[in-house]
């Protein structure tokens, strides 16, 4: 079994306050990870530590045993952040385009219009997204998740805003991801989604306190602070 | 560069230029053409054309390398404080999200946007350089082509040196202390080559200003230096970190917007988070809790607390700010009266900084609104704790006068508190002023005809600096009658300019409502 995700000793502190750590954690290539835990508990942290977004304070974190933000992890991982982020002067479509190129995407343009069918996006493909109301810019930023082949998933809190048809694709999207042996490691407080994943891993004050199978524990419990 | 990288940037480019306005381009390029008109004039009628005397020129020989190699060294020390909050460049948010996460050669996306910022800053230096040099060269032996483009060399290197100081700090991930340890390093041994003759790090480039008079081939080794440190940056442009291109990303753009709109507080706070400037987790000092229920000890302790919190570089930067206020009232008291607007800039900048726990206040109005006590009390009763707060700050500043003239020490320790006192009052009206009034939102701004838009906007900013600089007319009184007597009439000045602040923020609104009553009168049709 090869390593996805491996993090060793990992810490990150936001000046004299603590975000994370430390932390040891190792994810098998296709397993999928549900991440959960109370606001402010690091998962967002651990997501964009992983995604190359943010440096680590201290510690080790690997992509596909590549160093996190080297030329091979870009290319592995693809990050479906919870604030989702536009150019002004691009349209979705472009937007889509060029992040497929910019990944050496084959035939994206199928792919693409097959995404923004699934996420009920097609009409709006021509539109700018930054004019979107917060749902439809979800969907736009879950779309350029999801236009470029990756082998690593890093998703966070990609429920919100999302109307009960998005929700659907969006999960839809997750699993034929899944499916195809891609790694998924999501971040929710959706605990309803946890019972689809293989694996639980809950973090409290930026440690880990929980990590196994989902039935083994109480979900409900672990958000609390 | 990467094909699709080039094809976006193109892409971009025509949509952007699609959307120009090219009317106002026109308008803001004529309009900005008029105001460097008039300021070159301006500025050069300052100088007179009379020849220095051989005296003088003697003294701006020897000296001159090490003065004008401050602003070089400045700009390393500028550079490094940049570098290690994560400058020079500032990237969309686009491009942090989209080209730095794909896996395309980053230095095709960041060489050049750093090369642009070189191209920029060293093309402002030289302007400034070139000015500058124009008017040396009424005062000074030799030619105005000379001395123009030996400006212009020179200031187009401090550019260069500030860009590739901070690439070079950014990408080697220099931690802030060391880098602002090493910029005022550089900037004191400056300062020792500039007062005691010293060899100092900026004199290569100072004297290259000055081949305008005399030329010196040695100075060139400074100018491979910077042109060899340029190269190293842009060496190093693929080094710069994705952690704090994509912070920056964010506050850059809402800066602008802020800078734009002249919203201070707005500036002042993005600028906090592009420093990565946050209060501290553990105050420095544990304010008890109180069981008193008076609103005005509330208050009390409300802004202790906030100033127990302020973190170790705010601290600093009031100290540096008090520094040079005691360097500009020295130089004042001996007789360069343009450095008044210095000393009121950074009474001003420090009062800003002071009052951090009432601008905190203002920038919450849900809690000022929902206390039993009307607005303008609440606001008062925030001066105290920044006016103590302010009393170490003002003997730095006239610590260092004491130190620059000993004969001037009693006077300035006498009157630096009431100075720091009155310097605050024009922050305060800055803060104050645009705090907004849910109750009764202003149409003031509204009923502005366009015409006078661009002067009231003007007066907006100028007001509270004016204020601040009130205080600063002090050094101006003792240089001219230095008796106890101007003291203690200067010290009541003082204390009237920080009374009628008071008085303003304390019946600001019920002023501002009687107006309002006053014009809606008038408006009314006669029966």
């Amino acid at each position: 079994m090869t390593t996805a995700v491996h993090a060793a000793a990992l810490t990150k502190t936001y000046g004299d306050a603590p975000a994370l750590g430390p932390v040891d954690l190792e994810v098998t290539a296709g397993e999928r990870v549900v991440l959960v835990g109370h606001n402010g508990s690091g998962k967002t942290t651990l997501l964009r530590i992983a995604a190359g977004l943010l440096d680590a304070t201290s510690g080790v974190i690997e992509v596909s045993g590549h160093a996190v933000g080297s030329l091979e992890a870009r290319a592995f991982t693809s990050y479906l952040g919870d604030q989702p982020v536009f150019y002004d002067d691009l349209t979705v479509w472009e937007h889509l385009e060029y992040v497929a190129r910019l990944h050496h995407t084959e035939g994206w343009e199928q792919h693409a219009v097959e995404l923004l069918e699934t996420l009920g996006l097609s009409h709006r493909s021509d539109d700018l997204p930054t004019t979107f109301s917060r749902g439809l810019r979800q969907k736009a930023a879950i779309a350029l998740a999801f236009v470029r082949p990756f082998e690593v998933l890093l998703v966070d809190e990609p429920f919100v805003g999302l109307d009960r048809p998005g929700r659907q694709a969006l999960l839809e999207l997750l699993a034929r991801a899944h499916g195809d042996g891609a790694t998924l490691v999501v971040a929710t407080h959706e605990l309803t989604t946890v019972a689809e994943s293989g694996r639980l891993v809950a973090l409290r004050d930026g440690e880990i306190i929980f990590d196994g199978p989902p039935g083994d524990a109480d979900a409900d419990a672990l958000v609390v602070r | 560069m990467t094909a699709v990288v080039r094809d976006l940037r193109r892409a971009r480019r025509i949509h952007r230029l699609g959307e120009l306005e090219w009317f106002e381009i026109a308008y803001r390029v004529y309009l900005t053409a008029i105001a460097g008109g008039v300021a070159v004039m301006w500025l050069s009628d300052l100088v007179s054309d009379e020849l220095i005397t051989t005296a003088q020129l003697d003294d701006v020989t020897s000296q001159g390398p090490a003065v004008l190699g401050l602003f070089v060294v400045i700009a390393i020390a500028l550079g490094c404080r940049s570098g290690s909050d994560g400058g020079p460049v500032s990237l969309e948010a686009g491009d942090a999200r989209y080209l730095m996460m794909a896996p395309i050669s980053r230095r095709a996306v960041l060489l050049r946007p750093v090369a642009q910022r070189c191209r920029s800053l060293a093309f402002t230096g030289a302007l400034a350089g070139g000015i500058a040099g124009q008017l040396a060269a009424r005062r000074l032996p030799g030619s105005t082509a000379a001395w123009t483009s030996s400006g212009a060399l020179a200031g187009g290197l401090v550019g260069l040196a500030f860009v590739a100081t901070a690439t070079i700090v950014h990408a080697l991930a220099v931690p802030r202390w060391t880098a602002t340890t090493a910029g005022a390093l550089v900037v004191a041994a400056q300062t020792a080559a500039a007062v005691w003759e010293w060899p100092g790090p900026g004199d290569g480039i100072g004297s290259l200003a000055m081949w305008g008079l005399r030329t010196r081939l040695v100075d060139l080794v400074a100018v491979a230096a910077v042109v060899g440190a340029t190269a190293l940056a842009l060496a190093f442009a693929d080094r710069l970190r994705l952690e704090p291109l994509t912070r920056r990303a964010d506050l850059v753009s809402q800066l602008r917007f802020a800078v734009t709109m002249q919203d201070l507080r707005t500036v002042v706070l993005l600028r906090r988070q592009l420093r990565g400037e946050r209060p501290r987790t553990t105050p420095w000092i544990r304010v008890g809790r109180s069981t008193s229920t008076s609103a005005t000890r509330a208050v009390w302790q409300r802004d202790l607390r906030g100033l127990a919190r302020y973190p170790a570089s705010r601290l600093l930067r009031m100290a540096a700010l008090a520094a040079v206020a005691g360097l500009c009232t020295e130089f004042v008291l001996a007789g360069t009266t343009p450095l008044l607007v210095g000393l009121g800039v950074a009474l001003y900048l420090l009062g800003l900084d002071a009052i951090e726990p009432m601008s905190q206040e203002i920038d919450h109005p849900d809690v000022a609104d929902g206390a039993p006590e009307p607005r303008g009390w609440l606001h008062v009763r925030h001066f105290a704790a920044p006016a103590v707060a302010l009393l170490p700050f003002a003997v730095i500043g006239a610590a260092v006068v004491a130190i620059l003239e000993p004969s001037h020490a009693v006077g300035a320790m006498a009157l630096s508190i009431p100075v720091a006192w009155a310097g605050a009052a024009g922050s305060i009206v800055s803060v104050v002023r645009d705090a907004p009034n849910p109750v009764e939102p202003s149409a003031s701004a509204a009923a502005v005809p366009p015409e006078f838009a661009g002067f009231t906007s003007s007066l907006r900013f100028l007001i509270p600096l004016v204020v601040s600089s009130l205080a600063s007319l002090t050094a101006l009184a003792m240089r001219e009658s230095s008796s106890v007597g101007t003291g203690l009439r200067m010290a009541v000045f003082n204390a009237l300019v920080v009374a009628a602040t008071g008085l303003w923020v304390l019946r600001r609104d019920e002023w501002s409502k009687a107006w309002r009553g006053f014009l809606a009168a008038g408006r009314k049709p006669v029966s």
